[in-house]
């Protein structure tokens, strides 16, 4: 169902160095740039995954943060990292340094606070009085007021998007991967609808009660309807979340629906109604570089999530283009 | 042999042209250093002679071009020279190798990655129009993996020329990792889009993950077999 559904597959190169082949001041030495075997920004990641009090740890990465030598995407990484640990020693830091007139401690600080957020959820915010959803929640409704138009696709020329329920062990390693996340969300606990595009898979959970929270909803206020989780099919199996599904009402009984990711890109948009004891709903593709038109209708109530109708069409919107560069010296 | 203006003109490369610049894609137009202080050297005799064999090109796609300063250049012309040396081994030639860039407010934050889903994004969202393979080196990419962290990220047997704008990933990507893993990474990933699938068993292959690999610098290797493979592919061609 996803407009970035592939057609092709993808593998990584990965560094995965056991920390402790490192003493911890081999790390911070390597982070500073001084090993030249050892990349500062590899030094940093290892130094987080290395095992030692919390305390030091921050205030090793806090260090790299403030430090004046330290280059740019150290600094940044090593905001980075003090977000993943998450603990209140480091939000304080980044929260703070978040607040310094000099950008080069700010501009970190805030990429820490996002990958904070990414990690380990936020409280709510104004936006999302109704349920504690973060941050991802608020950069999808409050996306553009207006959106993309979505694709016109050629129902003649598309293909059929393979749905099924669910099985359990799907749903619990999709779990896994997705706990830290949308474990306070209390999404798909019971249920979840699977979408298979390509070779691509994708699991949708939908909220606990959506039918109910949403009938509690008013006007304009929004809340996360569903999340969906996709698959590394090649290489490692694992799940992460892709996309968020938000519903904010409107006047009437119609409901705006939108799929956007953690980032706020808004990938799908449509509608949805309260209707008997569901909820009906249809979503289209929005125009954006490098998306493909596609339509996912459907229905949830007491029975779970089904689609009437999941198709895909091949055609593609142009990617944009990057602009020819050349060395000053030339 | 042909000449070098003849082939100049078969890979794309026209007009005025500077030999290291245009004709082996050098961006800083010099030499790049070796990080051992090796000596560097480039045989215009052989890049003739590839370039009428089987040869690719590549459009190197600075992403957060505004945050590259002289020494991440250097890191790319020393990726560039090395794959050059790398697809050597199989008698397979880097024909043209272009540069391009997209701005860190363009990129939307895909110049700064945290997910490998963001990697997806940026080569759904962006290429290049032409018979080249499109290569993202990402400013600041920083996405755990397990307790490492991955280095760069690519579509497998990558779109045939005219087809990069189908549906997913249409490019490889790499990280700025210091010369000489960001060398590795950046063959490595080229070779996942030339259809070469992983070969963790093999330490001194390129496709052994970096993890993996018993030395960033010497596992380079690729066998005749997988040079084949990647004489298969659509994005090599012969046609000088």
């Amino acid at each position: 169902m996803a407009v970035s559904e592939s057609s092709s597959r993808s593998h990584d190169d990965v560094l995965d160095l056991d920390p402790t082949r490192f003493t911890r001041r081999e790390l911070l030495a390597a982070a500073r740039g001084d090993d030249p075997d050892l990349h500062p920004v590899i030094a940093v990641r290892l130094l987080a995954q290395k095992r030692y009090a919390n305390r030091t740890k921050n205030a090793d990465l806090s260090a790299l943060l403030d430090s004046d030598d330290s280059p740019a995407r150290v600094r940044t990484a090593a905001a980075i990292e003090l977000g993943r640990l998450g603990n209140d020693a480091a939000v304080e830091v980044l929260t703070a340094r978040s607040k310094e007139r000099k950008r080069t401690v700010r501009d970190p600080a805030v990429a820490g606070l996002r990958e904070l957020a990414r990690v380990h959820g936020e409280p709510s915010d104004p936006l999302t009085a109704t349920v504690r959803a973060e941050v991802s929640l608020a950069r999808v409704v409050a996306g553009p007021p207006t959106l993309p138009p979505v694709l016109y696709l050629d129902e003649e020329r598309a293909h059929p998007i393979t749905t099924r329920k669910a099985t359990a062990r799907q749903l619990s390693q999709v779990s896994d991967g997705v706990q830290e996340e949308i474990g306070t969300l209390g999404l798909g606990s019971a249920t979840g609808r699977e979408v298979r595009c390509a070779d691509r898979s994708f699991v949708v959970l939908t909220l606990d009660e959506l039918v109910e929270t949403v009938r509690g909803l008013g006007p304009g206020a929004p809340s996360i309807a569903a999340a969906v989780a996709g698959q590394d099919t090649q290489e490692t199996g694992d799940w992460d979340l892709r996309y968020f599904v938000t519903v904010t009402p409107g006047d009437g009984d119609v409901m705006e629906l939108r799929v956007g990711t953690r980032q706020g890109r808004v990938a799908f948009a449509g509608e949805a109604r309260l209707v008997d004891e569901g909820i009906e709903f249809s979503v289209r593709a929005v125009a954006s570089p490098g998306s493909a038109p596609a339509v996912v209708e459907g229905r949830l109530d007491a029975d779970g999530l089904r689609f009437s109708k999941a198709l895909s069409a091949p055609d593609v919107a142009a990617r944009m283009v990057p602009s020819q560069r050349r060395s000053a010296g030339r | 042999m042909a000449s070098l203006r003849a082939l100049a003109g078969c890979i794309g490369v026209n007009g005025n042209l500077s030999v290291l610049r245009d004709f082996f894609g050098f961006f800083r137009g010099v030499l790049p250093p070796d990080p051992t202080g090796a000596e560097v050297k480039v045989s215009l005799r052989r890049q003739l002679g590839l370039l009428q064999g089987e040869h690719f090109h590549v459009n190197v796609i600075a992403t957060g071009v505004d945050s590259f300063v002289d020494a991440d250049d250097v890191e790319v012309d020393y990726a560039i020279f090395k794959m050059r040396n790398v697809y050597n081994q199989v008698s397979v030639g880097v024909g043209r190798v272009q540069h391009f860039g997209i701005t860190v407010a363009q990129a939307g934050g895909l110049d700064a990655p945290t997910t490998k889903d963001q990697l997806e994004e940026l080569t759904e969202n962006w290429s290049v129009d032409n018979d080249g393979i499109d290569l993202f080196v990402v400013h600041d990419m920083n996405i755990p993996s397990g307790s490492g962290i991955l280095l760069g990220r690519s579509a497998v047997d990558g779109p045939c020329p005219g087809d990069k704008d189908d549906k997913g990933m249409s490019g490889s990507t790499s990280g700025l990792w210091g010369s000489e893993q960001t060398a590795r990474t950046v063959s490595h990933e080229l070779g996942h889009y030339l259809t070469l699938e992983h070969r963790n068993s093999s330490p001194t292959n390129l496709m052994c993950q970096s993890g993996s690999a018993s030395s960033i610098r010497n596992s380079i290797v690729l066998t005749s077999g997988q040079g084949d493979d990647v004489e298969d592919h659509c994005m090599c061609r012969d046609d000088c």
